[in-house]
């Protein structure tokens, strides 16, 4: 396989493009590697143009309809990723699963209160309130308090 | 939830439940049937109406997440199961209650019920309070790893 570099002016205008007969297991590893290597990513936004942005601006990522939108404080995106996906990916920059449609950023997180059976609010530094399922509540406190669980 | 939280939030909901059951049979008794003396097997009777409580706890429980409305219906599901019960069993064993009584049974119940979930609430409050206070910890200590 070829492989070449092409220095352009626009940071804006960075692209990885894979030119390939067939979308092989090791096109689809390849590039699942380029895309969990940026911490830039891009979607389109509310006024149907294709933007890009920081993985670190996003606040949560939502599941809706078979479609997933990133929530940043100016804008929502919607992403040519699956929820499943961006919960892999983006593991290491702090992002996690808190129910089954929403996977939050656990840097924007403010705080936690509970909620009924089990479950918990998490209350994100824009002010947006999300629902922590039971089943998910248990692993984020073990990211965040380690062998301190409460 | 994992099964051991699963366990140990049913094991804490019993432990609840069995001394208000405990604290309620006594304020009942003190009040309605001061004369009378109980047997030993009567310690029992709390622990056995705590561990139905919790079996019939069941209902609440579900693989998919509920609702806050499916919840509530819910609950109120299991408290209707354990007023039955509480009168049922009361019923079997001959225990025939005035209306008053019945009534007074019958919030004192329902009061032991949401006390249970109140207690839980306040226990989950504590546990969000602990990981707010690492929630700081860990986001500065990330954010000085990132720097590094």
């Amino acid at each position: 396989m070829r492989v070449s570099i092409r220095k352009i002016a626009n940071k804006q205008d960075e692209q990885v493009l894979i030119e390939c007969v067939e979308e092989t297991a090791e096109i689809k590893e390849i590039e699942a590697y380029i895309r969990s290597k940026g911490t830039e990513i891009s979607g389109i936004g509310t006024e149907r143009i294709m933007k890009q942005f920081h993985l670190t601006d996003v606040y949560y990522f939502e599941a809706l309809d078979e479609k997933v939108f990133a929530y940043t404080l100016e804008d929502v995106y919607e992403i040519k990723m699956r929820l499943y996906e961006v919960e892999e990916m983006y593991a290491k920059y702090h992002f996690v699963r808190c129910s089954k449609s929403v996977v939050m950023n656990l840097m924007l997180l403010d705080s936690i209160s509970p909620a009924l059976n089990g479950r918990f609010f998490a209350h994100m530094k824009n002010g947006e309130k999300l629902m922590i399922s039971r089943q998910y509540a248990q692993q984020i406190k073990q990211i965040v308090m380690g062998g301190n669980l409460g | 939830m994992n099964q051991k939280s699963k366990l140990s939030e049913i094991i804490v909901s019993f432990c609840i439940s069995t001394t208000c059951i405990i604290l309620l049979q006594g304020i009942m008794g003190m009040l309605f049937f001061p004369d009378e003396l109980l047997p030993y097997d009567a310690f029992f009777t709390a622990p056995v109406f705590g561990a139905l409580s919790e079996l019939f706890g069941l209902v609440t429980w579900s693989k998919r997440e509920l609702s806050v409305k499916e919840v509530i219906v819910r609950r109120l599901i299991h408290l209707l199961l354990i007023e039955g019960m509480v009168f049922g069993l009361n019923y079997l064993a001959g225990n025939i209650f005035t209306p008053m009584v019945s009534v007074i049974l019958a919030v004192g119940v329902a009061v032991v019920f949401v006390t249970v979930y109140f207690v839980l609430w306040l226990l989950d409050r504590k546990s969000a309070k602990l990981f707010n206070q690492q929630l700081k910890q860990f986001q500065e200590m990330e954010k000085k790893k990132e720097m590094w």
